[in-house]
């Protein structure tokens, strides 16, 4: 037993090790009581943040915070139409409706105490537009020809042509400090240091960013539409989903926004959760390359959709999260159009209108030919998206049953982009997110074939004019009837099998009041969200919000 | 000995250079567009090809590489395309905290290791080496990440004893701490992703210690020192242990490398902001100069842990100090 004091020294040091890291545990953060004002909202996101700044971030958690750390001259309503003041007090068009002048709040001061002015309208807007920048919705700014600031208060944004979306392009790029950014090169701006210390006019002020941990935002005590309701929000970045998961349960983080389906039961159960169903903007597809000979026909793409059961992967794979969509446009857009004749599930139909096409077994091997050539052809989604992986499979099963044979492929993410962007691809599974506006140019117009998003190569000279027509008419119900025979024109034509619009799940701690998530945005109203009182509503335990 | 390690310096330089240029061209080669990360349906295509040319992404490859190897020549990594911001700044916020955790990985690896082996080979064929070989194969038979989800399951979720991830607790909640507090609260941190990181390693370095100590103890000398009538301690530990070390120090040239790629399954649970999840991204968005530099730098380690593993040898072993033995 000589040896003794070796190993119980070695075993002593391990139990003190976790007796110290073990005692001062379990601290129970559920239960903490707030009045009116205070509080901690821990948010779990997956990715943590490239930039703070409107003018930089391109990923959602960036968009997530500066959202609510810059205001906007107007705030888009929730239903994605109208507008409500925001650092504009009131606007108005000239009466050429070349010309837009927004009258702005005079009590209005940057987080560091600058009084905000017309000035630093007319210092952003070229901003935005600056190519160097690399703004991600710089073609929104376009039209924009001049901003002008009439006196320090007013800012009059003129345009070289008439459209409806005028309003919502002024309103894009939200202002920026000129006192902190004038005289930056414009080169330096992507990489400048305001990226990770933003200053904006918000109703939250950022405190402290650490990397690939926490950026933690707090309450903008002299914000001008009044002191948010809680302290302090904290996005705490946890990469890995199970990790994000336990916590929640353990009360360590309170507000998990846009969890995975497969999670909703699991989560739905827990007595001190509230989970929420809201539409989300984004829908998915399968495309087809309709320059391709196999897809080329408009019989063989409606067949193949046809063969599809859409209901069963939305119950399956969504667990029900979500609903089965006919054409290009969400519900959720006032331009979208409940009434398009939709493609039914029927497979015996879809073998007799691909035998139409001249798709037959002819050698009885069981899959479908044609000119001595088999029905076979490559699917492409990406790597790291399970349920494009999942409805590939799903599809391909679907498919075999009428004699049609699919190969999958899984591309890494960049990969996957570079080649649909290329149009090297016979049939994807993609999806799309859809912005605020009505704006099918960019993947529905013939012109778009070329160099943007009409990866499908999808023409139709009738869908091209009523687009062209839409997108310039001032007048919504006519507007509205347009856009309206152009999905039902795509549906027809049928150039991606549309899939379906799917739900953002959110789980809430149920302290939280006062909260109202929308398909906007889940940030619409942070700024009026507190803890209790107990009075209050909480959100319900199990909820569809529509 | 001097002589002996400026001349693995001077080898090592050609090394990472060739390493970093293999690398650069690997990347650019392989399909995937930095760009795509500019990439979603607000965004106008148009951006994407503006940044692509701002980047310079559109030049011939032995032009991109003439450019990034003056200014890597001359400390310059550049900037990160996801990070917005210098390289070094990203590597110099991440290094340390991988330093650490591999760090303390380690000293727990093998003073661990090394003391379970030299028990189990002392007491061969008793109950507590058998115990311990059977934890041992356990352990080291275990995958990683189920093992770093079972400790998150159990310690985390269900003891609630320990954080489940990150360095500290969250900001407002750490800096209120007294010092003492935020030593305690950094060390509670620790405790599950350095257990999950090196429980492996420790398991496999106590069957190499156990195998080696048992070679060593019927040699000669073992026998010769009992007779002298040393103590029975002195023996193993001086006499045998020192020895025995030889094969494990090999071990932790290793084991270094090792613990920079297990780090990153182990970053990604427990949320640890280290090199090993910033590599993997910027692999995925194919973020050029980031990848360049956190592979040179992962090379670097790599070097040095080798040539650290050949100065323990001098160390340990005098014949290879005086440039006799095998090197």
């Amino acid at each position: 037993m000589r040896l003794r004091p070796l190993a119980e020294t070695a075993a002593l040091a391990l139990w003190a090790l976790l007796a110290a890291a073990g005692c001062g545990g379990g601290e129970a953060k559920r239960g903490e009581r707030a009045g009116t004002y205070g509080g901690t909202l821990v948010v779990g996101v997956e990715t943590d943040a490239d930039a703070l700044s409107p003018l930089t971030s391109t990923t959602s958690t960036g968009s997530d915070v500066h959202g609510v750390l810059f205001a906007g001259l107007a705030s888009t309503n929730p239903d994605m139409a109208t507008y409500s003041p925001w650092l504009a007090e009131s606007w108005e068009f000239s009466s050429d409706h070349r010309s837009l002048t927004f009258h702005l709040r005079r009590d209005v001061r940057w987080h560091d105490g600058v009084r905000f002015s017309a000035h630093d309208v007319v210092f952003s807007i070229p901003l935005y537009q600056d190519e160097r920048i690399g703004y991600g919705a710089i073609r929104w700014l376009d039209h924009i020809s001049d901003v002008v600031a009439l006196d320090s208060f007013t800012v009059r944004f003129g345009f070289d042509a008439v459209y409806p979306y005028q309003l919502t392009d002024a309103n894009v790029g939200r202002p920026l400090p000129r006192h902190l950014l004038e005289g930056v090169p414009v080169e330096e701006l992507r990489n400048h240091p305001f990226n990770r210390q933003p200053i904006g006019t918000g109703p939250f002020r950022f405190a402290d960013w650490k990397t690939q941990q926490t950026i933690t935002i707090v309450a903008n005590e002299d914000y001008f539409l009044g002191r948010p309701g809680l302290d302090r929000v904290v996005f705490k970045i946890v990469p890995d989903q199970t990790s994000l998961l336990t916590q929640l349960k353990t009360g360590e983080i309170d507000f998990y926004p846009k969890f995975p389906p497969s999670a909703w039961e699991e989560l739905s159960a827990l007595p001190d959760l509230s989970v929420v169903r809201v539409p989300s903007r984004v829908y998915y597809y399968l495309g087809w390359q309709n320059a391709h000979p196999l897809f080329s026909d408009r019989r063989v793409r409606r067949a193949l959709s046809m063969a599809i059961d859409r209901e069963r992967i939305v119950s399956t794979l969504l667990h029900g999260c979500g609903r089965v969509i006919e054409g290009p446009i969400l519900p959720f857009l006032w331009a979208y159009d409940p009434g398009i004749p939709p493609i039914p599930y029927d497979p015996e139909g879809a073998k007799r209108l691909l035998a139409e096409a001249g798709w037959v077994d002819r050698d009885g091997d069981g899959w479908l030919d044609k000119d001595g050539r088999s029905f076979e052809f490559t699917m492409k989604t990406n790597e790291n998206n399970e349920l494009r992986k999942d409805i590939v499979v799903i599809v391909q099963d679907m498919l075999s049953k009428v004699g049609v044979r699919l190969h999958p492929e899984t591309l890494e993410f960049t990969v996957f982009i570079e080649q649909t962007n290329r149009k090297e691809f016979e049939a994807d599974c993609h999806g799309w997110r859809q912005g605020v506006k009505v704006d099918l140019t960019s993947i529905w117009h013939s012109r778009a074939i070329e160099d943007k998003y009409n990866q499908v190569s999808y023409s139709n000279p009738e869908v091209d004019r009523l687009i062209d027509e839409a997108s310039l008419e001032l007048d919504m119900e006519k507007a509205k009837t347009e856009w309206s025979q152009v999905q039902r024109l795509i549906a027809e034509d049928a150039p991606y099998t549309f899939l379906f619009n799917i739900d953002d799940l959110y789980a809430l701690d149920k302290r939280f009041r006062n909260v109202r998530l929308e398909t906007y945005a889940w940030t619409f109203n942070l700024h009026e969200w507190t803890l209790g009182p107990e009075e209050a509503p909480p959100l319900p335990g199990v909820a569809f919000l529509r | 000995m001097t002589g002996f390690i400026l001349r693995r310096l001077g080898s090592a330089v050609p090394l990472l250079l060739g390493i970093a240029t293999l690398v650069f061209f690997v990347v650019h080669l392989a399909p995937g567009d930095p760009a795509a990360i500019f990439w979603n349906p607000d965004a106008d295509p148009d951006v994407v090809r503006l940044m692509r040319e701002n980047l310079g992404l559109d030049d011939p490859l032995p032009v991109q590489y003439g450019r990034w190897l003056a200014s890597f020549l001359t400390g310059d990594f550049g900037y990160s395309f996801g990070h917005r911001r210098p390289v070094a700044d990203v590597i110099a916020d991440a290094l340390p905290n991988t330093l650490l955790l591999s760090g303390v990985s380690l000293v727990v690896v093998f003073a661990l290791g090394i003391a379970v082996g030299v028990v189990s080979a002392a007491r061969q064929y008793s109950r507590v080496d058998h115990a311990l070989t059977f934890l041992s194969f356990f352990f080291y038979s275990m995958p990683g990440f189920w093992f770093a989800l079972m400790l998150l399951l159990v310690f985390h979720y269900h003891l609630r004893w320990l954080p489940a991830d990150q360095m500290t607790s969250i900001s407002h909640i750490y800096d209120s701490l007294t010092p003492l507090g935020k030593a305690a609260d950094r060390a509670r941190h620790l405790v599950l992703p350095a257990t999950a990181l090196g429980l492996g390693a420790m398991a496999a370095v106590a069957r190499y210690t156990r195998a080696s100590m048992l070679e060593v103890i019927r040699m000669d000398y073992i026998r010769t020192a009992r007779a002298k009538g040393l103590s029975e301690r002195r023996v193993i530990l001086v006499h045998a242990l020192r020895n025995a070390l030889l094969p494990v120090i090999t071990l932790l040239g290793l084991y270094l490398p090792f613990l920079f790629s297990g780090a990153v399954l182990i970053e990604t649970i427990f949320g640890w902001p280290g090199m090993g999840r910033i590599a993997v991204t910027a692999i995925f968005q194919r973020d050029y100069p980031l990848i360049l530099a956190t592979t040179f730098v992962s090379a670097l380690l790599v070097v040095g842990g080798n040539l650290l593993a050949d100065v323990a040898y001098g160390i340990v072993d005098p014949r290879i100090r005086r440039g006799g033995g095998a090197s």
